[in-house]
């Protein structure tokens, strides 16, 4: 049996919040009435059960509940969400088993019980730790709160992540500087770093007119500075939006970028597996009834889809491209290739070829799209 | 007068744009069956599909027909199409020389506008017997009694019993051919005189070569005569002599004064045949040939590249293909550093223009960047030279320059009266001189300005459209070319000039234009990695500036749940319009950029 190097990520969408944010275009529902939790945790069930059928040469070694604030799902649903994932595929006893959490939303005594089903890593959605922030983005919890959820986090957690924002509105470059600084101070080991965007249809993007964001040029600076005093700090920027220390990197959204293959499974959950990538629809109600789970949308990859989506995503690591790799799978030399449109980029120093590899500066991270676009 | 001659009756149609020449013309044909009703194809005498889809006539055409009048007589109508717009006026006074009469199309809901104006007096100019006909009769806003006093008034000619029709209803049009045989006069011309025929319009054929239309004024042409085109003196054997059917043409072996026909000698261009030229037999010819003739001359240039510079070639081939019917559209080879390889084109004016670009992009199928246009300066230089300079880029340095001088228009325009102001405000910013004004009746007026040609080109049909709500019309010719304080402006991305952008302003206008183009060119011009200086600049001197800002955030910072689908899309619809971009040294610039600077709005 070759199996045992088929690895595989799993993720869970939850799909609840206590109120949408202003900014969020995710997938999620606000109504709350207790019965829709046990509902949707044995709709997922039965998907798990349905597909883990394909994958048992698998080993798992990532778990990823995302949302959504998966900490409003009381932890006995989550609970069986997670022995059926066990109990369907082969779970490795090393696996990295991820929550997000908002602050707020859960205590020491959820803490304690979520580390007892299994999860090791939880991911907080701190943001912003500027009240006045906080309610631009319409935020529930203040910072204070957000600080307290992080030191908590920090007892209970061996690896706890933040999640962070620049571009927000009212920020400034010192109201970032200071919220960089305070989130450190909890001894967070993970950092998620996102510019924010406006998202049409969002509230924020119909309001974008009558709000104060920072300009771009200092958006650019909070960018910067962040990689500079988190490099400092020892954590190294190993994807475009994450920094960690050593051995710290979330290793479920590592499979994205490495082009490895995960199965989603909930609402608005993507899937890339034997090939294919496929997503499940958006609707809750649709999806409860559900015996039978089709995805809603799904695309076979052909060998040019595979190598744009290898260079795509590749360049969003700090290890980029592994030249060796690229001539392995593709057959060709990338550098070679690109040579003609990659030049300008390694002299405007968005780009490093070094020890046979090709990555992207902090500067290239920044405008990788427009790179992306030149190459491809 | 012959017998025969009795009979004829040669008239045009002219009309301002809209007015409804070219459905009358299809009345007419129906009418003298030509054309069965449900056989026709709405305005058949435009074959061309722009023209159709305009509404205009672009190029002359003539057609035989045969009426049996009220008198019981069979009468030989020969209908000259003419074009319709200012561009071709001399087209148009070529194409009248060949009639005896006129029917002045006025649309009963806007009465007499500039062209009908313009062309009423190119037909009195040509001793024609004007007929006016009062159209669309059949519209709620008609009024047909103001129509009439407003031709007796403004024009001058009587129309107390002229026709008023319908052409689009069909209303009425017996009586516009009754007095087209009554009030027309029949051609006369000495049947034994010696040959003098009027060109009065070409069209290439690639079996027959140029088929040349032309109007017998003395004297006869038969198949095989060889014979003279005047201007030139180039002799040709004429292969076929015939007439021009509604369907096509009809040999006759023969035409004689007073009638309109064809003949093809084997000639390989239109250019050869210039409108308004004499022909004569090359032996015992006419030593005098008939007034009038004149070379046509473009009056606006511009350079036409193609977007994607692989179809050089297609461009090419599609230029050679239009110009075998088009004479008056001139080009040659241009290369310009921002837009590689292209030509430079002089069109009759910017309509000309207009339909010439239309025509490539849509028959041809090309894509095409086309640089602002120019008119042509006349520059007299210190050593005494005196050179005509139609390209921007081959102005020369101010230091050599002695005097700059740049063609000037007689402009017409008519206006309902309330935009008068506007409008006056519009040609003293172009730096029009006024020459006079008369109120038509109470609502409308017409003035007369002296015009910078180079300000016309310089959107002012959009502009003067804009300030009278679409209802001022304007007409002009040239006049001269008058000495001016002209400068070359240039404009520099990233230190480097772009050629393609340079143009001819006047020194007054030079800021103003600089600083909106620099700030149209920011607008349009995506940023990229590294800050792009723009700069307007007169020589050295650089007289505006703008910063493209370097290009920031740009990624998709989060990868929504392994939604990898989603980026993808994204990046290959940014990469589409990558791939549109232009490369002008260091800096991508789109097509629509280039556009953007031509297409300004009315001054702000």
């Amino acid at each position: 049996m070759m199996t045992s190097n088929r690895t595989l990520g799993i993720y869970v969408h939850i799909p609840f919040c206590l109120c949408k944010c202003l900014y969020c275009d995710f997938c999620s529902y606000t109504e709350q009435d207790g019965g829709v939790h046990s509902e949707y945790a044995d709709a997922v069930i039965r998907e798990i059960r349905q597909y883990a059928e394909r994958a048992r040469d698998y080993t798992v070694t990532s778990v990823y509940f995302g949302g959504g604030t998966p900490t409003l799902m009381p932890t006995t649903e989550l609970s069986r969400i997670l022995s059926a994932i066990g109990q369907s595929f082969a779970l490795s006893p090393a696996a990295e088993i991820t929550l997000e959490a908002n602050p707020k939303t859960v205590d020491a005594e959820q803490m304690t019980a979520l580390r007892q089903i299994g999860f090791n890593r939880i991911s907080i959605g701190v943001q912003s730790l500027c009240n006045s922030e906080l309610l631009a983005l319409g935020r529930l919890h203040t910072a204070e709160e957000a600080i307290e959820t992080l030191t908590l986090a920090m007892r209970h957690f061996p690896r706890v992540s933040a999640d962070l924002m620049y571009g927000i509105p009212e920020q400034t470059a010192e109201s970032f500087e200071r919220t960089l600084l305070r989130t450190l101070d909890t001894g967070v080991t993970h950092l998620s770093l996102y510019g924010l965007i406006l998202e049409e249809g969002t509230p924020l993007y119909q309001r974008r007119t009558h709000l104060t964001l920072p300009d771009e040029e200092t958006e650019y600076a909070m960018y910067l500075r962040a990689a500079e005093i988190l490099s400092a700090r020892g954590f190294s920027h190993y994807e475009i939006s994450n920094y960690a220390k050593r051995g710290k990197e979330c290793q479920h959204n590592l499979r994205y970028w490495r082009a490895q293959e995960y199965m989603g499974f909930g609402i608005a959950a993507h899937s890339y597996f034997g090939g294919v990538r496929y997503g499940n629809g958006q609707d809750l109600s649709t999806y409860l009834k559900s015996e039978i789970f089709a995805p809603k949308v799904s695309e076979t990859l052909s060998d040019a889809d595979l190598r744009f989506e290898y260079i795509m995503l590749a360049l969003r690591l700090a290890e980029g491209i592994e030249e060796l790799d690229h001539r392995r799978r593709f057959d060709t030399d990338f550098w070679q290739t690109h040579r003609a449109s990659l030049q300008k980029y390694v002299e405007g120093g968005y780009l490093k070829r070094e020890n046979g590899r090709v990555f992207l500066s902090d500067a290239g991270m920044y405008i990788e799209n427009a790179i992306l676009a030149d190459i491809l | 007068m012959t017998e025969k001659q009795k009979h004829i009756r040669n008239f045009s149609i002219i009309a301002h744009i809209d007015h409804g020449k070219s459905t009358l013309a299809d009345r007419i044909l129906e009418k003298t069956g030509a054309v069965a009703a449900r056989d026709m194809e709405e305005q058949l005498l435009d074959d061309m599909d722009l023209e159709r889809e305009r509404g205009i006539t672009i190029k002359a055409r003539a057609i035989h027909l045969n009426y049996t009048a009220s008198d019981g007589e069979l009468y030989h109508f020969n209908l000259i199409d003419t074009p319709g717009h200012v561009d071709f006026g001399y087209e148009v006074s070529r194409s009248l020389n060949a009639c005896e009469g006129a029917l002045l199309v006025v649309d009963a809901t806007q009465g007499v506008e500039a062209q009908t104006l313009a062309n009423a007096y190119l037909a009195i100019d040509n001793d024609l017997e004007i007929l006016p006909v009062i159209n669309k009769i059949d519209l709620a806003s008609a009024d047909v009694d103001r129509t009439r006093r407003e031709i007796e008034d403004v024009i001058g000619i009587p129309a107390e019993d002229c026709p008023a029709v319908s052409a689009k209803a069909g209303i009425n049009i017996e009586d516009v051919l009754e007095k087209v045989v009554r009030d027309i006069p029949a051609p006369s011309g000495d049947e034994d005189a010696p040959l003098k025929a009027l060109i009065f319009d070409s069209h290439y054929d690639s079996y027959l070569g140029v088929v040349v239309y032309i109007r017998v004024l003395d004297g006869k042409i038969h198949t095989g005569d060889r014979i003279r085109l005047m201007s030139t003196g180039a002799e040709f054997d004429v292969v076929d002599v015939g007439m021009m059917e509604p369907f096509g043409l009809r040999k006759c072996g023969e035409l004689s004064a007073g009638e309109v026909g064809y003949f093809t000698a084997s000639i390989k261009t239109v250019g050869e045949t210039r409108v308004g030229d004499t022909i004569t037999t090359a032996e015992n010819g006419a030593t005098e040939p008939l007034p009038g003739f004149r070379q046509v001359r473009p009056m606006v240039y511009a350079g036409i590249y193609p977007a994607d510079g692989a179809r050089y070639g297609d461009l090419r081939d599609a230029l050679e293909k239009l110009q075998l019917n088009d004479a008056a559209l001139i080009y040659e080879p241009e290369t310009s550093v921002a837009l590689g390889f292209g030509f430079r084109c002089g069109f009759l004016g910017l309509l000309h223009m207009e339909i010439i670009e239309e025509r490539l992009e849509r028959e041809f199928n090309l894509d095409l960047i086309t640089t602002a246009p120019s008119v042509i300066y006349r520059i007299k230089k210190r050593g005494g030279e005196t050179v005509m300079i139609d390209n921007p880029s081959n102005y020369p340095n101010p230091d050599e320059i002695e005097e700059a001088a740049e063609p000037v228009v007689k402009a017409n325009l008519i206006t309902p009266t309330e935009y008068i102001g506007g409008i006056m405000d519009l040609c003293q910013d172009r730096r029009g001189i006024f020459v006079d004004m008369k109120y038509l009746d109470t609502e409308r007026a017409e003035l007369h300005y002296l015009l910078p040609l180079n300000e016309i080109v310089y959107d002012f049909f959009d502009a003067l459209k804009s300030r009278s709500k679409g209802y001022a019309s304007l007409d002009y010719e040239f006049s001269e070319h008058r000495p001016s304080k002209l400068v070359k402006l240039d404009f520099l991305l990233n230190g480097e000039m772009v050629d393609a952008l340079s143009f001819i302003v006047h020194e007054e206008k030079a800021y103003s234009r600089a600083r909106r183009i620099a700030e149209k060119l920011k607008a349009n011009i995506p940023r990229q990695l590294f800050e792009i200086p723009i700069q307007a600049a007169i020589g050295n001197k650089v007289i505006a500036r703008e910063t493209v800002k370097a290009m920031r955030k740009d990624v998709l910072a989060k990868c929504y749940g392994g939604d990898i689908t989603r980026k993808k899309k994204l990046l290959e619809k940014q990469k589409e319009g990558k791939k549109k971009m232009r490369r002008l040294g260091s800096v991508e610039v789109s097509p629509e950029a280039f556009m953007a600077v031509l297409k300004l709005d009315d001054d702000e």
